[in-house]
Parts: structure tokens; sequence; C-alpha cells
């Protein structure tokens, strides 16, 4: 929904986006991955995940932000999910799980956007979030975010659920150290906050589905992107303020959020790079 | 469970709500004129407080890193059980406090604060024991006090909430570091997955407050959210078993609304009032029965 209601605003503003996915700056292909984790947990590591820097090249996110931001140019790469990736990417040679040769975004876009783990990350060698000019942060609340990932895991991938929440306590460290600082970072926060009991999420049947969440959305400077709560309160049904600068929205509306905010947020920025 | 001697546990943490459940019973009980027998679940920690420290010492040093009052390792589990089982059939068993403070400490003149009082009988004729704490629906191997209990309550608060109170708390009242605070609540991980979070599955009723403010990065939230800043969420295992009904409470508590079949969100500041109306029919279905 978050996805789509960008491409929304892209193609009505006919915005030309360079996009670049977390993954493809994953130090580690799937196997190696692998490979690694069992390294690192026979060396005494058991907290080695894709959350933290020691399987993520955070240094050449940093050189693609730096290098986008001053000359509209940089380089990136696709990680191949599936046997449909590698079909769209056209190298036969690379299975699902490995990376593309890297190559150069494409010529005359308007922004860059990327789209991962990483975006405002810092661990004392990088720091992103200067680099960015818009910072969005699409985080559930802890609870939610384990049933989500037990249920994808254990109904698509075929995990069991002991495995699942083994790998969810084995990259709680890098969770905490490294995913959870971005969201004080970014300029806008979405949270998914369920309003269905989550107090055990590992036995949760079924996944809350939006109409049984709210979106609790924040402005870190309300100020800075003009943002019109009034405006936004009537045009979003439902909605209601609960902090100076947060207002809580019905789940089902989040996408009618984005387009609404984004586009009094995106316009701005892009219309100032245009000129 | 017992229809002579009943027993009500209310599982959750400290400032999870628990306080406010316990004051909702409190009015509840004085109400309909109960005498309860009140066990806290600090009571059932194998250590005191200096004892505590050395155990977790010790436990770093053998190479445990998960060690911690979530557990069985510092807590007595079978105690728990045994205490459920003798009063739900004899409506007796043995107690003891934990004594938190100097105030508490103050009655005790060989005591101090961190220690326990010596085991000692529950006064007769009680009718009805209420356990408030971490385990009062553990399951642990051979263990299971959840199979004493007749009417099991969880009182728990989304992960982030919990943790922005667990920062607040132990920065700002009790002086650690955020570093030390995280480095405390990575290391309760393991058993709070696997020894707390476990119970809220047999619950009969759960109250999970849910903050409405933004909580994403819980370690630098600097207020914590407020009763007006959350909605709770109270959900019955089996809506028949306790006749509730739903009608009802919606008319009596404002803005409330249902978000499944067996789940009704209130406003934060309502959950008292919520759980008054909530527990005293069942109360009363519990005294009936004896």
């Amino acid at each position: 929904m978050v996805r789509e209601a960008f491409q929304n605003i892209f193609r009505r503003h006919d915005i030309k986006v360079a996009r670049v996915e977390g993954e493809s700056f994953h130090r580690f292909s799937r196997s190696d991955m692998i490979e690694e984790i069992t390294k690192a947990a026979t060396g005494g590591n058991e907290h080695f995940s894709h959350f933290g820097p020691e399987a993520n090249q955070f240094g050449d996110l940093q050189d693609l932000f730096k290098a986008y931001g001053e000359t509209g140019r940089g380089r990136t790469r696709n990680y191949l999910h599936s046997k449909g990736d590698v079909a769209q990417f056209g190298d036969p040679v690379l299975s699902p799980g490995e990376f593309t040769p890297w190559k150069d975004l494409p010529e005359g876009t308007d922004l860059l956007m990327y789209e991962g783990l990483h975006g405002c990350v810092a661990d004392g060698t990088v720091d992103l979030a200067p680099l960015a000019d818009l910072k969005i942060g699409i985080v559930p609340v802890i609870n939610l975010e384990w049933i989500q990932k037990i249920h994808r895991d254990t109904r698509q991938r075929g995990y069991s659920e002991e495995a699942v929440i083994d790998t969810i306590l084995r990259r709680m460290h890098d969770y905490v150290h490294y995913l959870i600082p971005q969201f004080s970072r970014t300029d806008i926060n979405f949270q998914t906050v369920p309003v269905v009991d989550t107090s055990n999420p590992f036995i949760a049947l079924d996944v809350p589905t939006l109409d049984e969440c709210v979106v609790v959305v924040r402005f870190k400077d309300p100020e800075k992107f003009e943002i019109d709560f009034p405006y936004l309160m009537s045009e979003i049904h439902g909605s209601w303020m609960s902090r100076r600068n947060s207002i809580v929205i019905p789940g089902g509306k989040l996408g009618l959020a984005i387009e609404l905010i984004m586009t009094t947020t995106l316009c701005p920025i892009v219309r100032a790079s245009k000129h | 469970m017992s229809t002579k001697h009943p027993i009500i546990a209310v599982t959750g943490s400290s400032g999870a709500g628990t306080s406010t459940v316990k004051e909702a019973f409190e009015h509840v009980f004085r109400r309909e004129g109960t005498n309860a027998a009140i066990i806290e679940g600090d009571s059932f920690h194998r250590y005191n407080r200096a004892e505590m420290k050395i155990a977790m010492a010790k436990a770093a040093e053998q190479g445990n890193t998960n060690f911690s009052h979530f557990g069985p390792d510092a807590n007595l589990f079978p105690e728990i059980e045994s205490l459920f089982k003798t009063y739900g059939e004899t409506g007796t068993g043995k107690r003891r406090l934990y004594l938190h403070n100097d105030e508490e400490a103050k009655p005790y003149e060989d005591l101090s604060s961190g220690q326990f009082t010596p085991w000692h009988d529950i006064p007769e004729d009680t009718d009805l024991l209420f356990y408030e704490g971490l385990h009062g629906a553990v399951v642990n191997g051979d263990v299971n006090t959840a199979q004493y209990v007749d009417l099991k309550i969880g009182v728990v608060p989304v992960i982030n909430l919990e943790w922005i109170q667990k920062i607040h708390r132990d920065t700002n009242q009790r002086g650690y570091s955020e570093e030390a605070v995280m480095d405390t609540i990575l290391r309760r991980m393991h058993d709070y997955v696997h020894y707390i979070i476990p119970q809220f599955k047999s619950s009969d009723i759960n109250f999970q407050r849910v903050p409405i403010v933004d909580t994403s990065d819980p370690i630098i939230a600097r207020d914590i959210p407020t009763a007006d800043e959350s909605l709770v969420v109270i959900r019955f295992r089996n809506t028949e078993d306790f006749g509730v009904d739903f009608p009802y409470l919606l008319q009596m508590i404002h803005n409330s609304w249902m978000s499944r079949r067996n789940s009704i969100v209130v406003p934060g500041g309502k959950m008292g009032l919520a759980m008054e109306l909530i527990l005293a029919p069942i109360l009363r279905q519990l005294m009936a029965g004896k």
C-alpha cells in the first residue's frame, strides 16, 4: 500500500524516480549469508543478522546518497529474490538469492527513492540521515512486526515457529542498536498499531488487518513541511490528533494519508530541484 | 479450578496496568464484601535482592547471558503451583512477603529492604485467592499453574510501551544509564519470550494498553504515553463463559468500539471503569458458585 501510494504520486506529478532497494546493499548472497551466520555462531557471535553493519554495505549506500545528491548519478544493483526476479533482470547465469552486477542509475531522474531497512542508519562510521532530504519511517509496533514475521516465515517459507522465534531473538541486538534509533531521525513516521489483542504474538491466528489497526503519523517538525492538520482531519474520516505533532488515522486510510501528506511534502522538494 | 476456593490470577509486569487492575479489584472486593487472600508474585522470587545480584553475576560468568527475573532459574514456579493447588482444595496455604523498600521492612526488626519475611499461613476463611505478578499462568515442564486458576487475567502493554516504561523507571527513578537498561531488556528477552508471553494465550481476559502516539524509538521517547494517549484492547477468550454483555459495555464506556467478535477497544482513561464493569459480574458469578 505504501509503495502504491508513492507510485500514484510519482505518476500524477510526472516525477522520474531512481529506485533503490535496501537488499541491494546486503553484503552477502543468500547462501553466503547462511554460511556467515553459522560461522559467526561458531565464533560465539549469536547476533549476526541482516539488521547490522557486518551484513550490510553501509559505506556503499552512503556513497550512493552522496553521489546522487551532488550529481544525480550513482550505482546500484538488484538482489534477486525469486526466479521471477532472475527472469526480469535477464541474467540466466544467476540464481535467486544472488545479486546482479553493479550498474549506473538511469539518467535524468528527479529524485532517488531508497526503500529498505537502513535509510537513516548510523554506526559510528557512516551517518545517512543528513544526506536524505525527506526521511520517512514505516514501522509497526513490535508485537505486530513479530506476528507478521512469524506468519510469513511459517506459512510461506516453511520454517518452524521455534526457528522463527530464534531468528527474532538473534536479530534483537541489531534491531535495538541499528534499526530503532533511525526512527528518531526521520521527518515523518507512520506507525501501525493493532487494536486487537497481540499480547501473545506467537499464537495470533490472523495477522491484524489494516481495518483492525490505527496508524499513528508523527511529524518531527510540522512547520518545516507546512503540515495542515485541520485539512488532513477533514480529508481523513475518523482521524484525530493525539499530540501536537501527531495524528491518528484508521488503518484503512493509510494509503490516502500517505498520498495527501506526500503531495504537500514532496512536491516542493521536486520543484526546487527542477529549477 | 475450585468452586469452593476460587483463584484469580492477574499476570503482567508492574507498571503495565496491573496496579489499575488491582485497584479495580479492591473496589469490587470492598463493594461485594469479598475477603481475598492477596499473593504478590515477588514473594516467589528464588533469591532476595542481594542473592539475586550474586546469582546473576555467577550466571554471566558461566556464559548464561539470559538469567532474569522472568525465568524459572530465578523463581519458585513449583511453589506457586503447589500454593494454587492447595488453596483450591483446602482454602489454605503458605505465603510470604517480599519487602520492596524500607517502609515495608520497618515492622520487621531483623529484616531489611530486599528480603523476604518467613513463610506463614494464609488467614483462614478467605473467600478467594488473588495473585498478582509475572507468573500467574506460567507453564514450564511439569509445572502448570494455569490449570488451577479460575479466572486468568493478562495485563500487558504492547512491547514498545513496556520498554518505554522500563527505560523511564530505571533511568529516572533508579539512576541507570539508557544503555544499561537496554542491556537488561535484551538479557531478559529470551525469558520474556519463553515464559512471560505464552501465558497470555490462556488468559480468560487480556487487557492490552496500546499507545496512539509514536513509540517507534522507545529508547528516546521523552514522555511515557499517558492514559489519554492510549487505547486499551480487551479480549475475552470465551465470551459465553462469563456472559459478557458487549452492548452494555459499549453503552457504558464512551467512545468504545468492537474490533473483533470477542474484543472491545476503550479509551485509555476508561481502563479502570471498564475493568470494574467487566469484573464485578464475574466476581459475583464466582462467589455464587460457592
